[in-house]
């Protein structure tokens, strides 16, 4: 009963969720579809409006321009990016995720509830107005800014990037040093075959860190799913007393205590399950463009069976990795999620 | 008398339906083999369905199958004598065979349709593979792999 509360609780969680501002599609070329939040696919058209939830994939010519007032994103070819949402500081706020391939992003003004932009590796809140984010096949990132500031954080530690500058993550690790690059130079496709290289050269090291990510964002789901837990609860209980709050102090006083207590308390419970998902939806990002497709790399180059102990090592690694994903991450999944 | 010759000619229609059925699957074991032994990791991408089953993993990308083919061809990957050992239509288990988790059973429920076969063919050294596979009039797509285990 419990499992069938909670598929129906996130059906319609998945279903409600909306971007503060619509993404509206102004350009497109070449190989790119959409996946809905409901979980059907079509290609992308100029015209289209996307949404919370929704995923855009470019294939190696597909190139999508999406107008969101004010801001401006070309997604390049061979990327993956999803429209998101978490909740910050008691309030919700869009996230774009990038899991696979590059964006740029232009703001023409800013408001101080700029999106965040997450990869797998770092965080980056918007300061500036023009920059670009690659995600890298080992799940590394580089943030390339043009003009105005960025903030990218990772692993506890923060770095602000200024005009020209560029910074890389690797997965698991906390900014790297601040390097001088005109955006113009950065070729996503070599930046990305070396990173392609790094993830195969040392797959134990590799699947390691996979894990090590996942752990992470594991730890973020039994964190919010506690405290969501403790906010329903309390919210349960004073839904209960409302009557007897109407009774005593009268219905004016109950009304009052119920916009004042009870509506703020029910939509921070909503949002703190909306961070349970998106830590989920980390997870599956993590598992679908990096682990998944380490596997299906060292699956290839091992299938004729020879022996090979590093190849049987990153096995167990991969099982323990499917294992802790199943377990934790699964449960707040959806069908149009897969 | 005429109920007995319905009955006849039910059981062979039936039977020649099963054999069809089972050349067809054949033919299926040794087009794809075939492909991989000879290296056609193009023609094998363009077979292929996305998203697809490579085992637990659900993949999405073109790009990565046409790697994934292209390599197993690379390493010498053959697909030697295979023999037809299961061809059946995908029912609601299935996705058992693959792999038991709710990633592979939804990926079966919707991806797949419902004409879709389960093939298991063994090869020389007595290994097995499962394949995924679609026929239409004009087409055939693969959409998963399993093996060789």
């Amino acid at each position: 009963m419990k499992t069938i509360t909670l598929a129906v609780g996130l059906l319609v969680l998945v279903l409600l969720c909306g971007f503060a501002v619509p993404n509206d599609v102004v350009y497109s070329e070449g190989e790119a579809s959409v996946r809905y939040k409901g979980g059907y696919e079509e290609e992308v058209f100029i015209g289209d409006v996307y949404d919370t939830g929704d995923t855009i994939t470019t294939g190696y010519d597909g190139f999508v321009e999406l107008d969101q007032e004010g801001l401006v994103l070309k997604i390049n070819p061979d990327t993956v990016f999803a429209l998101q949402e978490k909740e910050e500081g008691g309030e919700k706020t869009g996230v774009f995720a990038l899991a696979l391939g590059s964006i740029k992003f232009r703001y023409d003004r800013l408001t101080g509830k700029e999106p965040m932009i997450h990869t797998s590796s770092c965080v980056a809140g918007v300061r500036g107005t023009e920059f670009s984010v690659y995600a890298g096949a080992d799940g590394s990132a580089l943030i390339v800014v043009d003009s105005g500031l960025v903030e990218v954080e990772s692993e506890g530690r923060a770095v602000q990037l200024g005009a020209e500058e560029g910074v890389e993550v690797p997965l698991g690790e906390p900014p790297g040093e601040k390097f001088r690059v005109p955006a113009e130079k950065i070729d996503y496709r070599s930046w990305n075959k070396d990173k392609l290289s790094k993830l195969l050269d040392d797959p134990i090291e590799s699947i390691q860190r996979i894990i090590e990510r996942l752990d992470n964002y594991i730890s973020n789901v039994e964190k919010y799913k506690a405290l969501h837990a403790e906010y329903s609860e309390k919210l349960a209980e004073d839904r209960e007393n409302l009557p007897q709050r109407a009774e005593k102090e009268g219905q004016d006083a109950a009304r009052k205590y119920s916009q004042k207590v009870i509506d703020p308390l029910s939509i921070q419970t909503f949002n703190l399950f909306l961070n349970v998902r998106y830590y989920s939806l980390a997870s599956l990002s993590l598992r679908r463009y990096v682990g998944g497709r380490l596997y299906t790399f060292m699956k290839a180059a091992n299938i004729t069976g020879e022996s090979n102990r590093d190849y049987t090592e990153y096995l167990k690694l991969h099982e323990r990795f499917l294992n802790s994903f199943e377990s934790s991450i699964v449960p707040y999944l959806v069908d149009a999620d897969i | 008398m005429k109920k007995l010759t319905f009955l006849l000619l039910a059981a062979v229609l039936l039977a020649s339906c099963a054999s069809i059925q089972r050349s067809e699957d054949e033919g299926n074991i040794e087009r794809i083999s075939k492909l991989i032994n000879t290296g056609q990791a193009e023609q094998l991408t363009a077979m292929t369905e996305l998203p697809f089953l490579l085992d637990q993993e659900i993949i999405l990308l073109e790009n990565d199958m046409l790697t994934f083919w292209r390599t197993i061809v690379e390493v010498g990957f053959k697909v030697e004598e295979p023999l037809l050992e299961r061809g059946e239509r995908i029912d609601a288990d299935s996705y058992k065979d693959f792999y038991d988790s709710m990633e592979v059973q939804t990926f079966f429920d919707k991806y797949l349709e419902k004409q879709s076969r389960l093939l298991e063919l063994k090869t020389n050294t007595d290994q097995r593979i499962l394949l995924l596979v679609t026929d239409t009039l004009f087409t055939r797509k693969i959409h998963g792999f399993k093996g060789p285990y």
